[in-house]
């Protein structure tokens, strides 16, 4: 079992490292590329497999979520980082510091940690898919919404702050709004 | 969701269990049982005959659909 998922694990971090590679050159080739794509990789691969991660951990109770610190949601707040894109841009025309609001995505953990150790029966799995269903359509809806208005954009001088800075706002977006919903729907509705 | 009717406090307070205890023994939590009996909460077939077997009465009686 550990071996699948170090091997999952290694899949993953190759499957992102090469997606991420790719976009980065389609969009700015100068990019400072090591640095993004680490950072990338670990927003993305260690958010997604830390709760898998604890999880495994913990096997005599695998029906139960898996225990999350509340307080690693203060990592979120890495998110504002991505305002020091504006006088990086303006200074020496690095957009990259925009992709740091994908760190808002870490707030999520607020809402992880008051679902941690909770029995997963199947109300539990309903809302869980009901949220995460909710949550990529709404951010489908925010990519489509980003793509039409930097069609409308007339300079290519924003575009690619834009683009960087949407596109790390809507990564941010998909990891925080799954948890929520999910609290939203197992908690909050009557 | 369709609307129903849902007598599962009158049976399950006939058996002298708590909300915490039929949960534990059909394999849902206290807050699933409680939007069960207030009819917010559409069970599955399993757990709809899971909890017609632990308090003892026809699935019919305890969720009525008018």
């Amino acid at each position: 079992m550990k071996q699948c998922f170090s091997l999952k694990f290694l899949w993953k971090v190759y499957a992102v490292l090469i997606t991420i590679s790719i976009i980065l050159m389609l969009i700015n080739p100068d990019l400072p590329m090591k640095e993004v794509i680490l950072c990338l990789t670990i927003l993305i691969v260690f958010r997604q497999d830390y709760t898998q991660l604890v999880s495994d951990q913990s096997k005599e109770q695998p029906s139960r979520t898996p225990h999350v610190n509340p307080k690693l949601g203060w990592l979120g707040l890495l998110g504002f980082l991505g305002f020091s894109g504006i006088p990086c841009y303006l200074l020496s025309g690095q957009t990259f510091p925009f992709l740091f609001f994908c760190f808002f995505g870490f707030f999520g953990f607020f809402f992880e940690g008051k679902l941690s150790d909770i029995l997963r029966d199947e109300r539990f799995c309903q809302n869980e898919l009901r949220a995460t269903a909710n949550a990529s359509r709404f951010c489908i809806q925010m990519i489509a919404f980003c793509v039409v208005i930097s069609a409308q954009l007339n300079s290519s001088q924003f575009l690619s702050p834009f683009l960087m800075s949407s596109l790390g706002l809507c990564l941010g977006l998909v990891k925080f709004l799954q948890p929520y919903l999910l609290y939203r729907y197992d908690q909050l509705e009557d | 969701m369709p609307e129903f009717r849902c007598e599962l406090k009158k049976y399950r307070q006939l058996k002298n269990l708590t909300q915490e205890q039929l949960g534990q023994m059909v394999g849902v939590r206290r807050e699933t049982i409680m939007r069960l009996e207030a009819g917010k909460y559409n069970p599955s077939l399993k757990l709809a005959v899971d909890i017609s077997r632990v308090v003892g009465a026809p699935i019919e009686d305890i969720f009525i659909f008018d």
